[in-house]
Protein backbone atom coordinates (compact mmCIF):
# COMPACT_ATOMS: atom_id res chain seq x y z
CA UNK A 1 0.00 0.00 0.00
CA UNK A 2 1.11 3.04 -0.64
CA UNK A 3 1.57 5.83 2.14
CA UNK A 4 -0.22 8.93 1.07
CA UNK A 5 -0.25 10.27 4.75
CA UNK A 6 0.13 14.27 5.31
CA UNK A 7 3.50 13.15 7.51
CA UNK A 8 5.17 11.26 4.23
CA UNK A 9 4.39 13.70 1.91
CA UNK A 10 5.87 16.47 4.64
CA UNK A 11 8.58 14.01 5.02
CA UNK A 12 9.39 14.09 1.12
CA UNK A 13 9.20 17.27 0.68
CA UNK A 14 11.58 18.81 2.93
CA UNK A 15 14.51 16.26 1.79
CA UNK A 16 14.19 18.33 -1.71
CA UNK A 17 15.17 21.50 0.05
CA UNK A 18 18.44 22.72 1.78
CA UNK A 19 19.19 21.33 4.95
CA UNK A 20 19.17 24.55 6.78
CA UNK A 21 15.70 25.80 5.54
CA UNK A 22 13.84 22.58 6.13
CA UNK A 23 12.61 23.61 9.34
CA UNK A 24 10.51 26.09 7.53
CA UNK A 25 8.64 23.46 5.42
CA UNK A 26 5.19 23.09 7.39
CA UNK A 27 1.61 22.39 5.29
CA UNK A 28 1.04 26.15 5.75
CA UNK A 29 4.42 27.11 3.99
CA UNK A 30 3.68 29.33 1.59
CA UNK A 31 6.02 27.28 -1.35
CA UNK A 32 6.46 30.78 -3.41
CA UNK A 33 7.72 32.91 -0.46
CA UNK A 34 10.76 30.30 0.08
CA UNK A 35 14.12 31.37 -1.03
CA UNK A 36 14.30 28.37 -2.82
CA UNK A 37 11.71 28.39 -4.75
CA UNK A 38 12.27 28.38 -8.41
CA UNK A 39 11.54 26.77 -12.10
CA UNK A 40 14.28 24.47 -11.55
CA UNK A 41 12.81 23.30 -7.92
CA UNK A 42 9.40 23.23 -9.23
CA UNK A 43 10.68 20.67 -12.15
CA UNK A 44 12.74 18.97 -8.94
CA UNK A 45 9.10 18.43 -7.05
CA UNK A 46 6.82 17.65 -9.56
CA UNK A 47 9.33 14.66 -10.35
CA UNK A 48 9.74 13.72 -6.76
CA UNK A 49 6.31 13.47 -6.72
CA UNK A 50 5.88 11.47 -10.26
CA UNK A 51 8.22 8.63 -8.62
CA UNK A 52 6.17 9.04 -5.33
CA UNK A 53 3.00 8.74 -6.38
CA UNK A 54 2.93 7.97 -10.36
CA UNK A 55 1.85 11.46 -10.23
CA UNK A 56 2.37 14.32 -13.41
CA UNK A 57 1.63 18.06 -11.71
CA UNK A 58 1.04 20.40 -15.14
CA UNK A 59 2.28 23.94 -15.12
CA UNK A 60 -1.15 24.97 -14.90
CA UNK A 61 -2.12 23.11 -11.87
CA UNK A 62 1.08 24.23 -10.39
CA UNK A 63 0.43 27.43 -11.36
CA UNK A 64 -2.84 27.29 -8.69
CA UNK A 65 -0.39 25.80 -5.86
CA UNK A 66 0.45 27.90 -3.18
CA UNK A 67 1.35 26.15 0.20
CA UNK A 68 2.09 22.82 0.90
CA UNK A 69 -1.20 21.75 1.83
CA UNK A 70 -2.72 22.69 -1.10
CA UNK A 71 0.06 20.68 -3.34
CA UNK A 72 -0.70 18.05 -0.87
CA UNK A 73 -4.66 17.90 -1.45
CA UNK A 74 -4.03 18.28 -5.26
CA UNK A 75 -1.53 14.78 -5.25
CA UNK A 76 -4.15 13.21 -3.35
CA UNK A 77 -7.12 14.18 -5.62
CA UNK A 78 -5.03 12.92 -8.42
CA UNK A 79 -3.90 9.49 -6.49
CA UNK A 80 -7.55 8.26 -6.27
CA UNK B 1 2.18 3.52 -38.94
CA UNK B 2 3.98 4.79 -36.03
CA UNK B 3 6.41 1.36 -35.45
CA UNK B 4 8.26 0.52 -38.92
CA UNK B 5 11.18 -1.77 -40.13
CA UNK B 6 13.93 -0.47 -42.26
CA UNK B 7 15.83 -3.11 -43.93
CA UNK B 8 19.43 -3.36 -45.40
CA UNK B 9 21.02 -0.16 -44.24
CA UNK B 10 23.85 -0.53 -41.82
CA UNK B 11 25.84 2.39 -40.06
CA UNK B 12 29.70 2.63 -40.70
CA UNK B 13 30.56 5.51 -38.88
CA UNK B 14 29.67 7.97 -36.71
CA UNK B 15 31.52 11.24 -36.04
CA UNK B 16 31.40 14.30 -33.72
CA UNK B 17 32.32 18.14 -33.23
CA UNK B 18 31.87 20.83 -30.57
CA UNK B 19 33.47 24.02 -30.55
CA UNK B 20 36.35 24.33 -28.47
CA UNK B 21 35.45 27.43 -26.92
CA UNK B 22 33.76 26.43 -23.07
CA UNK B 23 31.49 28.09 -20.72
CA UNK B 24 30.87 27.18 -17.36
CA UNK B 25 27.98 26.79 -15.54
CA UNK B 26 29.56 27.68 -12.18
CA UNK B 27 30.49 31.09 -13.67
CA UNK B 28 26.82 31.99 -14.39
CA UNK B 29 26.38 35.26 -12.33
CA UNK B 30 22.22 35.18 -12.35
CA UNK B 31 22.78 32.47 -8.98
CA UNK B 32 24.01 32.19 -5.43
CA UNK B 33 26.77 29.87 -4.78
CA UNK B 34 23.90 27.65 -3.04
CA UNK B 35 21.60 27.84 -6.27
CA UNK B 36 24.04 26.47 -8.73
CA UNK B 37 25.70 23.51 -6.99
CA UNK B 38 21.96 22.79 -6.53
CA UNK B 39 21.19 23.57 -10.11
CA UNK B 40 24.27 21.68 -11.75
CA UNK B 41 23.51 18.93 -9.59
CA UNK B 42 20.24 18.71 -11.01
CA UNK B 43 21.15 19.39 -14.89
CA UNK B 44 24.48 17.10 -14.54
CA UNK B 45 25.74 20.09 -16.67
CA UNK B 46 29.37 21.59 -15.65
CA UNK B 47 30.18 22.59 -19.17
CA UNK B 48 29.06 23.72 -22.04
CA UNK B 49 30.42 24.05 -25.99
CA UNK B 50 29.50 27.74 -27.37
CA UNK B 51 29.85 28.85 -30.90
CA UNK B 52 32.35 31.45 -32.23
CA UNK B 53 30.39 33.85 -34.50
CA UNK B 54 32.21 32.09 -37.22
CA UNK B 55 31.26 28.78 -36.69
CA UNK B 56 27.60 27.82 -37.55
CA UNK B 57 25.84 24.06 -37.05
CA UNK B 58 26.61 23.34 -40.98
CA UNK B 59 30.55 24.22 -40.19
CA UNK B 60 30.67 21.68 -36.79
CA UNK B 61 28.74 19.22 -38.73
CA UNK B 62 31.25 19.25 -42.02
CA UNK B 63 33.85 18.76 -40.15
CA UNK B 64 32.67 15.88 -38.89
CA UNK B 65 31.78 14.86 -42.42
CA UNK B 66 35.33 15.42 -43.83
CA UNK B 67 37.11 12.90 -41.06
CA UNK B 68 34.54 10.33 -41.07
CA UNK B 69 34.70 10.32 -44.77
CA UNK B 70 38.62 10.33 -44.53
CA UNK B 71 38.59 7.43 -41.48
CA UNK B 72 36.41 4.96 -44.05
CA UNK B 73 38.44 5.88 -46.49
CA UNK B 74 34.87 6.76 -48.97
CA UNK B 75 35.32 8.29 -52.30
CA UNK B 76 33.18 11.15 -52.09
CA UNK B 77 31.42 10.54 -56.14
CA UNK B 78 30.19 7.41 -54.40
CA UNK B 79 27.91 9.82 -51.90
CA UNK B 80 24.11 9.69 -53.56
CA UNK B 81 22.19 11.19 -50.64
CA UNK B 82 22.76 13.93 -47.58
CA UNK B 83 20.59 14.47 -45.32
CA UNK B 84 20.94 17.36 -43.07
CA UNK B 85 19.00 17.69 -39.45
CA UNK B 86 19.03 21.15 -37.66
CA UNK B 87 16.97 24.03 -36.22
CA UNK B 88 20.13 26.16 -36.79
CA UNK B 89 20.42 26.25 -40.25
CA UNK B 90 22.85 28.83 -42.15
CA UNK B 91 19.77 30.56 -44.12
CA UNK B 92 16.08 31.37 -43.95
CA UNK B 93 16.46 29.88 -47.22
CA UNK B 94 18.52 27.75 -49.37
CA UNK B 95 18.06 24.85 -47.50
CA UNK B 96 21.83 24.60 -46.09
CA UNK B 97 21.53 20.63 -47.78
CA UNK B 98 22.52 22.04 -51.21
CA UNK B 99 25.60 24.37 -49.76
CA UNK B 100 26.59 21.10 -47.66
CA UNK B 101 26.92 19.17 -50.88
CA UNK B 102 28.63 21.79 -52.93
CA UNK B 103 31.63 22.50 -49.44
CA UNK B 104 31.64 19.02 -49.22
CA UNK B 105 32.74 18.47 -52.75
CA UNK B 106 29.50 15.84 -53.40
CA UNK B 107 29.11 14.88 -56.43
CA UNK B 108 25.74 16.55 -58.22
CA UNK B 109 23.84 13.48 -58.45
CA UNK B 110 23.48 13.45 -54.81
CA UNK B 111 20.41 13.99 -53.33
CA UNK B 112 20.21 16.33 -50.72
CA UNK B 113 17.81 17.59 -48.08
CA UNK B 114 16.81 19.11 -44.91
CA UNK B 115 14.97 18.15 -42.16
CA UNK B 116 13.50 21.09 -39.41
CA UNK B 117 14.05 18.51 -36.46
CA UNK B 118 15.59 19.12 -33.06
CA UNK B 119 16.58 17.07 -29.98
CA UNK B 120 13.96 14.15 -31.54
CA UNK B 121 16.30 14.85 -34.97
CA UNK B 122 18.79 12.19 -35.10
CA UNK B 123 16.08 9.66 -34.98
CA UNK B 124 13.51 11.30 -37.49
CA UNK B 125 16.95 11.83 -39.80
CA UNK B 126 17.58 8.31 -39.56
CA UNK B 127 14.52 7.07 -40.44
CA UNK B 128 14.64 9.35 -43.15
CA UNK B 129 17.52 8.37 -44.76
CA UNK B 130 17.62 4.90 -44.43
CA UNK B 131 13.93 4.76 -45.77
CA UNK B 132 15.13 6.10 -48.95
CA UNK B 133 18.38 4.27 -48.68
CA UNK B 134 16.57 0.61 -48.68
CA UNK B 135 13.57 1.52 -50.91
CA UNK B 136 15.90 3.43 -53.49
CA UNK B 137 19.23 0.88 -53.11
CA UNK B 138 21.55 3.78 -52.87
CA UNK B 139 24.71 2.79 -51.88
CA UNK B 140 26.33 5.50 -49.30
CA UNK B 141 24.77 8.46 -47.81
CA UNK B 142 25.55 10.56 -44.75
CA UNK B 143 23.16 11.78 -42.09
CA UNK B 144 24.57 15.23 -40.91
CA UNK B 145 22.50 15.91 -37.29
CA UNK B 146 23.68 19.18 -35.72
CA UNK B 147 22.48 22.71 -33.88
CA UNK B 148 23.88 25.51 -32.47
CA UNK B 149 21.02 26.43 -29.92
CA UNK B 150 23.09 28.92 -27.81
CA UNK B 151 23.11 31.64 -30.92
CA UNK B 152 19.12 31.46 -30.42
CA UNK B 153 18.98 31.48 -26.65
CA UNK B 154 18.62 35.22 -24.61
CA UNK B 155 21.37 35.98 -22.25
CA UNK B 156 19.08 37.34 -19.79
CA UNK B 157 17.12 33.69 -19.74
CA UNK B 158 18.65 32.58 -16.85
CA UNK B 159 15.95 29.43 -17.17
CA UNK B 160 17.14 27.72 -20.51
CA UNK B 161 21.41 29.80 -20.86
CA UNK B 162 22.87 26.62 -18.28
CA UNK B 163 21.38 23.98 -20.24
CA UNK B 164 22.28 24.39 -24.29
CA UNK B 165 25.68 23.46 -25.74
CA UNK B 166 26.50 23.18 -29.76
CA UNK B 167 27.52 20.26 -31.44
CA UNK B 168 27.45 18.91 -35.11
CA UNK B 169 27.76 15.22 -35.83
CA UNK B 170 27.72 13.10 -39.00
CA UNK B 171 27.05 9.38 -39.52
CA UNK B 172 27.53 7.39 -42.43
CA UNK B 173 25.27 4.85 -43.59
CA UNK B 174 25.63 2.08 -46.63
CA UNK B 175 22.98 -0.33 -48.36
CA UNK B 176 23.99 -3.85 -47.01
CA UNK B 177 22.27 -7.12 -47.48
CA UNK B 178 23.16 -8.56 -44.75
CA UNK B 179 22.35 -5.35 -42.18
CA UNK B 180 19.75 -6.59 -39.67
CA UNK B 181 16.74 -4.22 -39.67
CA UNK B 182 16.42 -0.94 -37.69
CA UNK B 183 13.07 -0.62 -36.13
CA UNK B 184 11.33 3.30 -35.36
CA UNK B 185 8.77 4.33 -33.17
CA UNK B 186 7.83 7.74 -33.84
CA UNK B 187 4.78 9.32 -32.96
CA UNK B 188 3.99 13.49 -33.06
CA UNK B 189 2.80 15.36 -30.73
CA UNK B 190 1.72 18.77 -32.38
CA UNK B 191 -1.19 20.29 -30.38
CA UNK B 192 2.01 21.49 -28.16
CA UNK B 193 3.72 22.90 -31.00
CA UNK B 194 4.48 25.86 -28.70
CA UNK B 195 6.42 24.45 -25.38
CA UNK B 196 9.93 25.09 -27.50
CA UNK B 197 9.20 27.72 -30.06
CA UNK B 198 11.36 30.38 -31.56
CA UNK B 199 7.88 32.86 -32.14
CA UNK B 200 8.76 35.32 -34.47
CA UNK B 201 10.95 35.47 -37.81
CA UNK B 202 9.15 33.04 -40.10
CA UNK B 203 5.76 33.74 -41.60
CA UNK B 204 3.78 33.79 -38.59
CA UNK B 205 5.36 36.52 -36.86
CA UNK B 206 7.49 37.98 -38.95
CA UNK B 207 10.46 40.60 -37.89
CA UNK B 208 9.27 43.62 -37.11
CA UNK B 209 11.04 46.73 -35.26
CA UNK B 210 9.22 44.92 -31.94
CA UNK B 211 10.90 41.79 -32.86
CA UNK B 212 14.54 43.60 -31.08
CA UNK B 213 13.20 44.79 -28.17
CA UNK B 214 13.95 42.52 -25.27
CA UNK B 215 10.47 41.81 -23.06
CA UNK B 216 10.17 40.44 -19.49
CA UNK B 217 8.51 37.83 -18.13
CA UNK B 218 8.23 36.25 -14.93
CA UNK B 219 11.50 34.74 -12.86
CA UNK B 220 13.41 37.75 -14.17
CA UNK B 221 13.34 36.40 -17.33
CA UNK B 222 14.54 39.27 -20.53
CA UNK B 223 14.17 38.02 -24.21
CA UNK B 224 13.40 38.79 -27.56
CA UNK B 225 10.85 37.12 -29.61
CA UNK B 226 13.42 35.53 -31.89
CA UNK B 227 15.00 33.95 -28.63
CA UNK B 228 14.29 30.46 -28.01
CA UNK B 229 11.05 29.96 -25.67
CA UNK B 230 11.20 26.80 -23.69
CA UNK B 231 7.76 26.02 -21.57
CA UNK B 232 10.10 23.45 -18.90
CA UNK B 233 7.40 22.33 -16.76
CA UNK B 234 5.30 21.16 -19.94
CA UNK B 235 8.68 19.63 -21.41
CA UNK B 236 9.51 17.30 -18.32
CA UNK B 237 6.32 16.03 -17.48
CA UNK B 238 6.45 15.32 -21.53
CA UNK B 239 9.20 13.42 -21.06
CA UNK B 240 8.35 11.67 -18.12
CA UNK B 241 5.13 10.56 -19.65
CA UNK B 242 5.35 9.84 -23.35
CA UNK B 243 9.22 8.16 -23.44
CA UNK B 244 8.96 5.15 -21.66
CA UNK B 245 5.50 3.66 -23.30
CA UNK B 246 6.88 4.95 -26.63
CA UNK B 247 10.30 2.90 -25.87
CA UNK B 248 8.44 -0.29 -24.52
CA UNK B 249 5.90 -0.23 -27.26
CA UNK B 250 9.21 -0.37 -29.34
CA UNK B 251 11.09 -3.29 -27.42
CA UNK B 252 7.61 -5.11 -28.08
CA UNK B 253 7.41 -4.21 -31.67
CA UNK B 254 10.79 -5.54 -31.78
CA UNK B 255 10.48 -9.41 -29.97
CA UNK B 256 13.40 -8.75 -27.63
CA UNK B 257 13.83 -8.80 -24.26
CA UNK B 258 14.68 -5.06 -22.88
CA UNK B 259 17.98 -6.92 -21.67
CA UNK B 260 18.91 -7.53 -25.22
CA UNK B 261 19.60 -3.99 -25.80
CA UNK B 262 23.13 -3.61 -24.68
CA UNK B 263 23.04 0.55 -24.60
CA UNK B 264 20.07 3.03 -24.10
CA UNK B 265 21.10 6.64 -25.77
CA UNK B 266 18.76 8.78 -24.74
CA UNK B 267 18.53 12.95 -25.96
CA UNK B 268 20.22 14.43 -23.16
CA UNK B 269 17.63 16.55 -21.93
CA UNK B 270 19.38 17.51 -18.50
CA UNK B 271 20.35 14.81 -15.88
CA UNK B 272 16.87 14.55 -13.90
CA UNK B 273 14.95 13.62 -17.12
CA UNK B 274 17.74 11.28 -18.00
CA UNK B 275 17.85 9.55 -14.41
CA UNK B 276 14.10 9.35 -14.22
CA UNK B 277 14.01 7.16 -17.33
CA UNK B 278 16.53 5.19 -16.64
CA UNK B 279 14.59 4.12 -13.59
CA UNK B 280 11.30 4.23 -14.69
CA UNK B 281 12.68 1.23 -17.40
CA UNK B 282 14.63 -0.30 -14.28
CA UNK B 283 17.94 -0.14 -16.18
CA UNK B 284 21.18 -0.57 -14.85
CA UNK B 285 23.22 2.63 -14.55
CA UNK B 286 25.94 1.49 -17.20
CA UNK B 287 23.42 0.92 -20.27
CA UNK B 288 22.24 4.53 -19.87
CA UNK B 289 25.09 6.39 -20.94
CA UNK B 290 25.28 10.19 -19.92
CA UNK B 291 27.72 13.23 -21.86
CA UNK B 292 25.43 15.92 -20.20
CA UNK B 293 28.54 17.34 -17.32
CA UNK B 294 30.98 17.83 -20.30
CA UNK B 295 28.88 18.70 -22.82
CA UNK B 296 25.45 19.62 -21.71
CA UNK B 297 22.09 19.28 -23.92
CA UNK B 298 23.32 19.30 -28.01
CA UNK B 299 19.93 19.30 -29.02
CA UNK B 300 19.55 16.77 -31.94
CA UNK B 301 22.94 16.07 -32.01
CA UNK B 302 22.56 14.78 -28.41
CA UNK B 303 22.33 10.94 -29.29
CA UNK B 304 25.39 10.51 -31.92
CA UNK B 305 27.65 12.66 -29.53
CA UNK B 306 27.12 10.63 -26.51
CA UNK B 307 27.83 7.38 -28.73
CA UNK B 308 30.78 8.75 -29.83
CA UNK B 309 32.36 9.73 -26.29
CA UNK B 310 30.34 7.39 -24.15
CA UNK B 311 29.58 4.52 -25.81
CA UNK B 312 32.80 3.88 -28.40
CA UNK B 313 35.80 1.84 -27.03
CA UNK B 314 38.84 2.34 -29.16
CA UNK B 315 37.13 4.34 -31.45
CA UNK B 316 34.64 1.63 -32.57
CA UNK B 317 30.94 -0.12 -31.50
CA UNK B 318 31.18 -3.39 -32.04
CA UNK B 319 28.23 -5.92 -32.29
CA UNK B 320 25.92 -4.11 -29.56
CA UNK B 321 22.21 -3.73 -29.74
CA UNK B 322 21.67 0.10 -28.93
CA UNK B 323 18.38 1.99 -28.19
CA UNK B 324 18.28 5.50 -28.89
CA UNK B 325 15.30 7.82 -27.91
CA UNK B 326 14.91 11.59 -28.60
CA UNK B 327 12.31 13.96 -27.62
CA UNK B 328 11.54 17.15 -27.40
CA UNK B 329 10.57 20.19 -30.11
CA UNK B 330 7.48 20.01 -32.03
CA UNK B 331 6.74 18.21 -29.64
CA UNK B 332 7.64 15.14 -31.22
CA UNK B 333 9.46 12.17 -30.43
CA UNK B 334 10.94 8.90 -31.48
CA UNK B 335 13.01 5.37 -30.77
CA UNK B 336 14.93 3.38 -32.98
CA UNK B 337 16.85 0.01 -32.76
CA UNK B 338 20.13 -0.09 -34.29
CA UNK B 339 22.42 -2.79 -34.45
CA UNK B 340 25.75 -1.73 -34.60
CA UNK B 341 28.04 -4.09 -36.35
CA UNK B 342 31.14 -2.57 -36.83
CA UNK B 343 30.95 1.28 -36.63
CA UNK B 344 33.98 3.80 -36.65
CA UNK B 345 33.71 6.49 -34.22
CA UNK B 346 36.72 9.32 -34.68
CA UNK B 347 37.70 11.42 -31.55
CA UNK B 348 35.60 14.07 -30.85
CA UNK B 349 36.57 17.04 -32.77
CA UNK B 350 37.02 20.40 -31.32
CA UNK B 351 36.78 23.46 -33.49
CA UNK B 352 39.07 26.61 -32.88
Amino acid sequence: MRDTSLERFLFLMRELFKEHNRGLINENTDLQELEEWSSLQIMIIVSEIDREYDVLISADEMRGITTIAKLYDLVKKKTN
Amino acid sequence: MAQFTINDITLKGIAASVPKNTALNSDLSFFSTDELEKLIATLGIKKRRVSLPHQCATDLCIAAAEKLIDKLNWNKDDIDVLVFVSQTPDYQLPGSSLHIQHRLGLSKSCLAIDINQGCAGYVYGLSVISSLMSAAKIKKGLLLVGDTITKIISPFDKSILPLFSDCGTTTALEYDEEAKPILFNISSEGENYDSIIVPAGGGRNPITEDSFEFKKFDGNIERKDFHLKLKGLDVFNFSLKKVVPNIEDLIAFSNNSKEAIDFYVFHQANLLIVNTLGKKLDLPLEKAPISLEEYGNTSSASIPLTLVTNVAKENKIINQNILFAGFGVGLSLGSAIVNFNNVICPDLIELE
